[in-house]
């Protein structure tokens, strides 16, 4: 038991100490990104990662959304006390559960379980198959075209995917609610939209930002890194694609409970 | 750009590859090795590349060893073609050869896709560029390698089997096309070739025999 216990914390002090070696390599690499050429190149990988891991993912983030709002008119409808505002109270729920906690999980798992996993078997195919040679051969940095792209493009992504799922919850939430009950007609889109908004303050908006920034970086780059313990086995892209996924879901689920913690506390 | 191979020895554990072997390869000179089976011919090629280092002695390039130089002069010099891949499966034909170009030159899109587009329809492989690696047969890879490092145009072309499955149609063409192009830009060629393949046209033929080149009379 003690055994496990060490080795299971000397296996997390190891992978952190890795992350933050990756994390300054890369910060470090960006530096070429002055270079014009390089930032051609950077450019055209980088519209590549976003529209793969922020665009492609919106119709799931969208779908996923929609149920959600109709789950919230459902439980606003079963919750609302006699003598409040429809709306107002809703808007409540909806801050609450969507743009705090769920919206930024939905994303989250999303982008692991689409995005990131495909980059940590790319990535681990490449190691497999010895095609970090080539990079090496054309005196290419595995850094840039590899980690930089994942580096920038997944903050960015998770940011997308979160302002996606709040918006589309919103809307599906309207349209049920004009579709299905007696509060649609009495209500216009615009006022049912201050009202929403204005109940998303400031700390909401960089509680958000934070979770997008941190947990996509994160998440890029623990896959980079499951990518790169591949060794000489092909077996070895699943189980690193497994753990990969198990580890960003645990980090992930921790940045979006300890943000929360610190910001509505 | 001279290519000077000082006194090198390489063995991986207790396998011996090479023991005190030396080559000078001048600018424009073409070279070719007669290799067999793991007598360490891509062992040597990439040594020649200054992907692996050797375990004593030194190779140069223009009399400076490979880690003095700057990875940019020596992309821009030194371009070598692999027996097997040589390209990322993540990257359309294509943009195999144009991002290692892009990652180290500001240059106009459209001069490298005017390059691709000539050497690549000498090479069959315009219809090609679309597709990926792994559509590609062995030969067609191995074009491929060729394409990028003739579009890259360096000062020397380093080679891993060229000819290795070719009909006689395919190689003659091959090589006559390598040729005109070395001709008109006078890089330097150095080339593995196995049991069958043409070396007619090299300035110099070696072959690999106990750990060390040995130049065949012509």
């Amino acid at each position: 038991m003690i055994g496990l216990i060490g080795k299971s914390t000397r296996n997390f002090f190891t992978m952190s100490l890795d992350l933050l070696g990756m994390l300054t390599i890369t910060v470090r690499e960006s530096i070429h990104l002055k270079d014009s050429a390089r930032r051609k190149m950077f450019w055209f990988l980088f519209k590549r990662q976003l529209y793969n891991s922020g665009f492609k993912a919106a119709y799931i983030n969208a779908l996923i959304a929609t149920i959600l709002g109709w789950l919230l008119i459902t439980m606003t409808l079963s919750l609302l006390p006699k003598g409040v505002d429809f709306v107002d109270y809703y808007a409540r729920i909806f801050y609450i559960v969507s743009v705090r906690e769920i919206g930024p999980l939905i994303s989250g798992i999303i982008l692991i379980s689409r995005s990131a996993t495909a980059v940590t078997s790319e990535l681990g195919n490449i190691k497999l198959k010895g095609e970090f040679d080539v990079v090496t051969a054309h005196r290419m940095s595995p850094v840039f075209l590899f980690c930089l792209p994942v580096f920038y493009a997944f903050p960015l992504s998770l940011l997308m995917m979160f302002f996606y799922f709040n918006v589309v919850c919103v809307l599906s939430s309207y349209a049920i609610l004009l579709i299905f009950t007696d509060f649609g007609s009495a209500l216009s889109l615009n006022q049912y939209l201050i009202t929403i908004v204005d109940k998303i303050s400031i700390i909401e908006i960089i509680t958000s930002m934070g979770k997008a920034c941190l947990g996509g970086l994160l998440i890029g780059m623990i896959s980079v890194l499951f990518a790169m313990q591949v060794s000489d086995k092909y077996t070895d892209i699943s189980k690193a694609i497994s753990s990969s996924a198990t580890t960003q879901l645990f980090v992930f689920f921790l940045i979006n409970v300890s943000f929360s913690f610190m910001a509505y506390r | 750009m001279k290519l000077h191979v000082d006194n090198i020895s390489k063995a991986y554990g207790d396998i011996q590859l090479f023991r005190d072997t030396s080559l000078l390869i001048e600018p424009g000179e073409i070279i070719c090795i007669k290799t067999g089976v793991l007598d360490g011919g891509t062992t040597l090629l990439k040594m020649l590349a200054g992907l692996t280092e050797p375990d004593s002695g030194k190779i140069t390039l223009n009399n400076k060893v490979f880690s003095k130089h700057e990875p940019t002069f020596l992309f821009k010099n030194v371009s070598m073609c692999f027996e097997e891949g040589g390209a990322l499966d993540v990257f359309s034909n294509y943009n195999n050869i144009v991002l290692p170009i892009l990652y180290h030159q500001d240059i106009d899109p459209d001069e490298i896709h005017h390059r691709i587009d000539r050497i690549g329809t000498m090479l069959n492989l315009l219809d090609h560029m679309d597709k990926e690696p792994f559509q590609l047969n062995d030969v067609q890879k191995r074009l491929l390698n060729l394409c990028r490092a003739l579009v890259i145009e360096p000062s020397v072309i380093i080679i891993d089997e060229l000819q290795s499955g070719m009909s006689k149609d395919i190689r003659d063409n091959v090589i006559n096309f390598l040729l005109s192009e070395q001709r008109e830009k006078h890089f330097s060629i150095i080339l593995t070739t196995t049991a069958g393949d043409r070396t007619d046209f090299s300035d110099r033929v070696y072959r690999i025999e106990n750990y060390n080149l040995i130049q065949e009379s012509q």
